[in-house]
């Protein structure tokens, strides 16, 4: 028997790059604000989760977590994003960065500042919990503030500056390759960024997208969704998506 | 000396052969990697039950399953039985914990400062569990010796994937990345003769690939995480008088016997990854295959380099410290460990074969000749002796483990609701045998 002729999960199921939030997207309305200048722009997202309904029948629920805000802007030739994050996971998770990269194609990181707090669930910030970090990526040696340092063999990214790449150079051509530092901190080597066809939303008015699917070592494929204007309306990762909220 | 600062750093649902070090070419793990470098692996070592609330209630416990009272994860623990946290705060350690606990009916700040609760996914908490740790290490001004448990979640988000509907993986990228998928374990049978869960049957070999894919990538998830911890642990003040622990609740299916999850006693679910660092102290780049250990000595372990008193009535769990310094000492000759996931079971390992028992049968491998398990032997008059040696090795497990009582007040909450007379009667049976 050939895997071919086997039934399949993907028989029963809606497009897989957003199989995980199907349920959420009935009622997703997308940021329709014209947006020009993809130099200076600032993306607010809200952060959403998959949840674990064993006994609901799928597709499954998702649940609001969190937001995110990334900024970019261009001053005096270099690149300057602001990020900003908070989830509720345990309680509070708050993260601040602010990452200079070089003006290229992939906004590549040259120099950023991390910070997190944690507040329990009682609102209360524990103190001890603040971790501050720095970092600087040289020729594609990335050494953080910590002492701890990685080879890059690629153009090194992370998960917040590589959708500047997608709504300037997004295309059917679009293949890439970087290494992923995941919060400014994880090392994530050997990520391949390409094309994987359009694809609608089934939202109350449809949506036409394009689609690019994000893959390599320490990550579930992550696909972002970017419509003809080449706003990243949607990011899914696994149990994690991003949905755009606003665009400015 | 001082007493050492002590971090237990766990992970949920590992299968054991998932590290790159050990020879897996499919993942990329060069911070389990370090460990496996910098320390000493147990290479036979398996949880004490794999299913996570009773297998964690045996590491902080030093007591088996049937024991704590945690038998299967509803099952609340015995509130009379002292674990790690509260027994080293006792010694004067400064006891914190980050992520996931589960241990079912003892509340964590009972037992340890806790810096971060957790979530029941990885993909969500474990980031935020790694910060704290770092966080903790970094920032701590206290005097006291630590003990630091870091629990992370990945690979368990895997369990998410095994949903019959395939949860929120996306199985239909599998045929697009046919060439990145790993192959199938040597034991998988497409037609598993009805031993395999039937709803997940739907599954192509394709679909099943792609679970070993996701299931690698959440490995590689948890291994950045254990790698930010680590680091920072060995670049702090405290990296010359700190033993860390390594290990995981249980294993998975990864589609061994085609099957997934845990739950069950075939080496899949129930051998574990376990590694412990400690340059200077603890050889490095050792792989131990020959001391069978388990998750239940674990306690033991921290008791003893804390310089702790074992905890109380410890009748299986036996400290590593010899092993990991070069002592020359009597080792345990089997192994025995539960389960009540599905039904009631054990299976009692020795240097060379394993029989896995339940209350009806009994099914004998000779794992040096058939490492994946696929040739039952019990019926061949050859293995007889074997078999019952085997038998004797559980009775006397039996009787040296106290065995948790069914409570006064006894549990009926739905299907196999009350799993206490099960076991309480198997094991009485099996001790009037002889």
């Amino acid at each position: 028997m050939t895997a071919s002729s086997q039934p399949g999960i993907e028989q029963v199921t809606d497009p897989y790059a957003v199989r995980a939030i199907r349920e959420y997207l009935k009622d997703f309305s997308p940021v329709d604000r014209d947006a020009t200048d993809f130099e200076n722009f600032t993306l607010t997202f809200r952060i959403v989760n998959w949840v674990f309904a064993p006994n609901v029948p799928a597709p499954d629920p998702t649940s609001e977590m969190g937001s995110l805000i990334i900024q970019r802007r261009v001053r005096n030739g270099e690149i300057e994003y602001q990020i900003e994050q908070q989830t509720e996971v345990g309680g509070t998770n708050h993260l601040e960065a602010q990452i200079l990269c070089e003006d290229n194609e992939l906004d590549t990181l040259k120099s950023w500042n991390i910070k997190t707090r944690y507040m329990l669930p009682s609102g209360k910030e524990d103190e001890r919990l603040v971790l501050a970090e720095s970092g600087t990526n040289r020729e594609g040696t990335i050494r953080l503030g910590s002492g701890q340092s990685f080879q890059a063999e690629n153009p090194v990214v992370s998960q917040w500056t590589v959708l500047h790449h997608l709504m300037t150079r997004g295309n059917e051509h679009t293949h890439s390759s970087f290494e992923l530092l995941q919060d400014l901190s994880l090392f994530k080597p050997n990520q391949t960024l390409m094309y994987d066809g359009p694809l609608r939303i089934d939202n109350k008015d449809g949506l036409n997208v394009g689609t690019f699917v994000q893959i390599g070592s320490g990550i579930q494929p992550i696909h972002y969704l970017l419509d003809d204007q080449m706003r990243p309306q949607i990011v899914t990762f696994s149990i994690l998506a991003w949905i755009l909220k606003d665009i400015t | 000396m001082d007493k050492p600062n002590i971090v237990f750093l766990h992970v949920d649902q590992m299968h054991h052969d998932v590290i790159a070090a050990y020879g897996n070419p499919h993942v990329y793990t060069p911070n389990m990697d370090r460990l496996v470098r910098e320390g000493t692996s147990f290479m036979s070592s398996y949880c004490s039950m794999p299913q996570c609330c009773p297998s964690r209630a045996c590491w902080y416990t030093g007591r088996m399953s049937k024991e704590h009272g945690v038998m299967a994860n509803p099952y609340p623990i015995d509130p009379n039985i002292p674990d790690l946290g509260q027994w080293l705060r006792e010694c004067g350690y400064d006891c914190a914990y980050t992520g996931k606990w589960h241990v079912t009916g003892r509340d964590l700040t009972g037992s340890f400062d806790v810096l971060h609760r957790g979530h029941g996914m990885g993909e969500l908490q474990d980031s935020d569990v790694a910060r704290t740790a770092v966080a903790y290490i970094q920032n701590r001004e206290d005097d006291r010796p630590f003990f630091l448990s870091v629990g992370f979640l990945n690979p368990h988000d895997c369990c998410f994937p095994a949903m019959p509907h395939g949860g929120p993986a996306k199985y239909g990228l599998g045929a697009k990345l046919k060439d990145k998928l790993p192959p199938l374990p040597g034991n998988f049978d497409y037609d598993y003769a009805k031993g395999g869960r039937p709803n997940v049957r739907n599954w192509s070999l394709q679909d099943w690939q792609y679970y070993i894919y996701v299931y690698h990538r959440m490995v590689e998830m948890v291994d950045c995480e254990i790698g930010r911890v680590y680091d920072t642990l060995r670049r702090s003040h405290y990296a010359d008088n700190t033993l860390f622990i390594f290990a995981s609740d249980h294993g998975d299916g990864l589609a061994y016997h085609s099957k997934t999850s845990k739950g069950f006693m075939e080496e899949e679910a129930y051998k574990v990854p376990t590694i412990v660092c400690w340059p200077g102290r603890v050889p490095q780049g050792v792989q131990d295959t020959g001391h069978m250990v388990s998750g239940v000595d674990i306690a033991a372990t921290i008791c003893d380099y804390a310089g702790a008193p074992p905890l109380p009535k410890t009748t299986i769990a036996r400290s590593w410290r010899p092993l990991l310094e070069g002592e020359e000492v009597d080792w345990r000759e089997y192994l025995v460990g539960e389960t009540s996931v599905g039904r009631v079971a054990v299976a009692v390992r020795t240097d060379r074969y394993k029989s896995i028992m339940n209350t009806e049968t009994t099914r004998f491998y000779d794992m040096q000749d058939d490492p994946l398990e696929t040739r039952d032997l019990s019926d061949e008059p050859a293995y007889a002796d074997l078999i019952r040696q085997h038998r004797d090795h559980f009775r006397e497990y039996l009787n040296r483990i106290e065995v948790f009582p069914e409570p006064e007040e006894g549990r009926n909450q739905g299907k196999r609701g009350n799993l206490y007379r099960e076991y309480i009667e198997w094991y009485e049976s099996v001790k009037r045998e002889v």
